[in-house]
């Protein structure tokens, strides 16, 4: 257990090390946070949007969503990832030593969110809501936000490990990689939020798990989910992380099998 | 003890076919080529010895070592360490070995190298004071202790390689297995390793098998040496045996500052031959390097010489060429 809070860790540190990468990416998510917002205050005024949403919701929802987008890894960290290690035949290093290949992923993923959640969903959010002048709303569901953020970091981790176990099997996974970057952010109920979506496509997204990882605690955060939607949301979110956790032992043990037997 | 019996390794490799109806058929049918790595070694290698484990490249060094350190199973065979059986018992059996992949790192790239050896010290759950003597007691042998602050990526490959192997001695294992540690090491990072790997040997008992196709890394440290080749055991006792055998055949090549010699002693073979530059090869049984020296210094002056240990893979031929010394 010690060990993989050190692999948290030093993935921490790692983000840490390149502090230009981080004021670039606060630059890049707060310019998608103005983006979302003035086209919805330009189109909506102070009318009321669609769900009973009205304009500063919208902007608190996006200026949430957008703080928490690193943290929640919407997109797959590229460079350190299972499948970058199996490529590169660093995973023989990592097979050489007394360390689980999952857990070790995912503690790493832990370290990013944590560095992330520090040095830019802080900034982001209170910026953002500043420039608006929203305050955030602090209601006593938010003593769950913990929870909900540790699942939902917990769930992303497991999706984009499955995703990048297709390196077991082949060469290339940039392709089926990107697919599942585009499912995530589209069922993932974070680009147009959930609440927006006609009852089929909400029915779909209630079904898959990509809302455990995007929605569920931007919602959270942003005071969007309370009573029995919140806790449909957690259990959501604790039962896909249950079956995704089992799910990438499986995939990851046929992978690993397959590696050990005719290559690596 | 290290216990190899009748190891085999296959690797299977996809064979796709190509083009539009090829990229159809690939989906349906998958054709494989096998490729035997490893072709029936066996070996054993007793507590406290010192292995060079050497063959040309491909020869099957990686694949073996993988073997051994619990990455890959065996297609056929058996290896037992210590009575675990790598693959079997990851987890148990890589606690007590230490592993460097002579090209890749288990170092944090970004990060200083404090951090990775802090994380070992994790996963190896090493007890605090332990970790702090050994620590020390390497970094002063290894002279990293200056490097300790530096993060990896800064380094240079010398100074990386002998953090890396202090990094997979901070556990104090038993066992040692080093896949090309020496590999595009400059001359004082390499003897700087050397000393350190025999140290750690002869001072504390450590098993090392050492792969690697540099000769003198043999010669400077294992008193055995077990050669493979094409994935087969070609030879297994001491160095100096096939030594012996085959006269210690030296490589010598010199500029002149001048048109080169035309005509050579008898016992010099010509390799190589430039206007001012030849390669000569000679045994120093049959003519010493002094001699050959001066015999062509006579005849022209010298710019510029170097002389070198036969590549592995004469070695090889010669062996397939003469067959082997007898056993002693
Ligand atoms: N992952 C792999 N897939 C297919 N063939 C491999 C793989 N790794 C090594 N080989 C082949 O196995 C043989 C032995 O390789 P290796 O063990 O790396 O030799 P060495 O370390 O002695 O250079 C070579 O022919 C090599 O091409
Ligand atoms: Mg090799």
């Amino acid at each position: 257990m010690r060990a993989y809070l050190h692999f948290a860790r030093c993935s921490f540190q790692r983000r840490a090390a390149y502090r230009l990468a981080n004021w670039t990416g606060i630059a890049v998510n707060f310019f998608f946070f103005l983006i979302h917002a003035q086209v919805l205050v330009a189109f909506f005024g102070t009318r009321t949007l669609a769900a009973g949403w009205r304009p500063e919701d919208a902007v608190l929802y996006f200026a949430g969503s957008e703080a928490l987008l690193m943290v929640l890894a919407g997109f797959p960290d590229w460079e350190n990832n299972v499948g970058a290690r199996i490529r590169s035949g660093q995973v023989a290093s990592d097979l050489a030593r007394p360390v689980d290949l999952f857990y070790r992923d995912l503690a790493e993923r832990f370290g990013n969110a944590f560095y992330y959640l520090l040095a830019r969903t802080t900034v982001l959010y209170a910026g953002a809501l500043a420039l608006y002048g929203i305050a955030p709303p602090l209601r006593p569901e938010l003593l769950l936000l913990p929870l909900s953020l540790v699942l939902a970091i917990a769930v992303s981790g497991a999706i984009w490990y499955i995703a990048f176990s297709v390196s077991f099997w082949t060469e290339n996974a940039t392709g089926p990689v990107s697919a599942v970057i585009w499912v995530h952010t589209v069922l993932g109920g974070v680009v147009v939020p959930l609440d927006f979506y006609p009852d089929a496509l909400r029915w779909v997204c209630d079904a898959l798990p990509f809302r455990a990882a995007l929605y569920t605690p931007v919602a959270l955060l942003t005071g969007k989910l309370s009573g029995s939607a919140l806790a449909f949301g957690l259990a959501h979110q604790a039962v896909w992380l249950a079956l995704l956790v089992a799910g990438a032992r499986v995939i990851e043990a046929r992978g690993l099998r397959r590696l050990v037997v005719h290559g690596g | 003890m290290i216990e190899v019996v009748a190891l085999r390794k296959d690797y299977r490799i996809a064979v796709h076919h190509r083009g539009f109806w090829g990229a159809l058929r690939n989906l349906v049918e998958t054709r494989y080529n096998v490729v035997r790595a490893v072709d029936g070694i066996s070996f054993t290698i007793e507590p406290g010895e010192f292995v060079g484990f050497v063959g040309p490249n491909g020869a099957g060094k990686s694949t073996t070592i993988k073997i051994l350190t619990g990455v890959l199973e065996p297609t056929d065979g058996s290896v037992t360490v210590n009575g675990l059986v790598p693959r079997r018992d990851r987890i148990e059996h890589t606690r007590d070995i230490g592993v460097v992949f002579g090209q890749r790192t288990q170092l944090w790239w970004d990060l200083p190298v404090t951090e990775s050896y802090d994380l070992l010290r994790h996963i190896y759950s090493v007890p605090e004071a332990e970790y702090r003597a050994q620590r020390e007691r390497l970094c002063e042998l290894l002279e990293v202790g200056p490097l300790l602050d530096t993060p990896v990526r800064k380094l240079s490959l010398g100074q990386r390689m002998r953090c890396e192997l202090a990094a997979a001695l901070l556990h104090a294992p038993t066992m040692l297995f080093l896949d090309e540690p020496t590999i595009g090491l400059d001359v004082v990072a390499k003897e700087t390793v050397r000393t350190f790997l025999a140290a750690e040997n002869r001072e504390r008992g450590t098993t090392v098998l050492l792969a690697t196709h540099d000769l003198s890394d043999v010669e400077r440290l294992c008193p055995r040496m077990i050669l493979i080749d094409r994935g087969a055991l070609v030879y297994d006792g001491p160095l100096e045996a096939i030594r012996r055998r085959f006269g210690a055949e030296r490589e010598l090549r010199v500029d002149f500052e001048g048109a080169a010699p035309a005509e050579l002693p008898d016992s010099v073979e010509e390799q190589e031959r430039g206007p001012e530059r030849l390669v000569l090869r000679f045994r120093p049984g049959e003519i010493s390097s002094a001699k050959l020296i001066a015999w062509l210094s006579d005849r022209q002056t010298i710019a510029d010489l170097e002389i070198h240990e036969p590549p592995i893979e004469r070695i090889v031929a010669e062996i397939y060429r003469r067959g082997l010394p007898p056993p002693e």
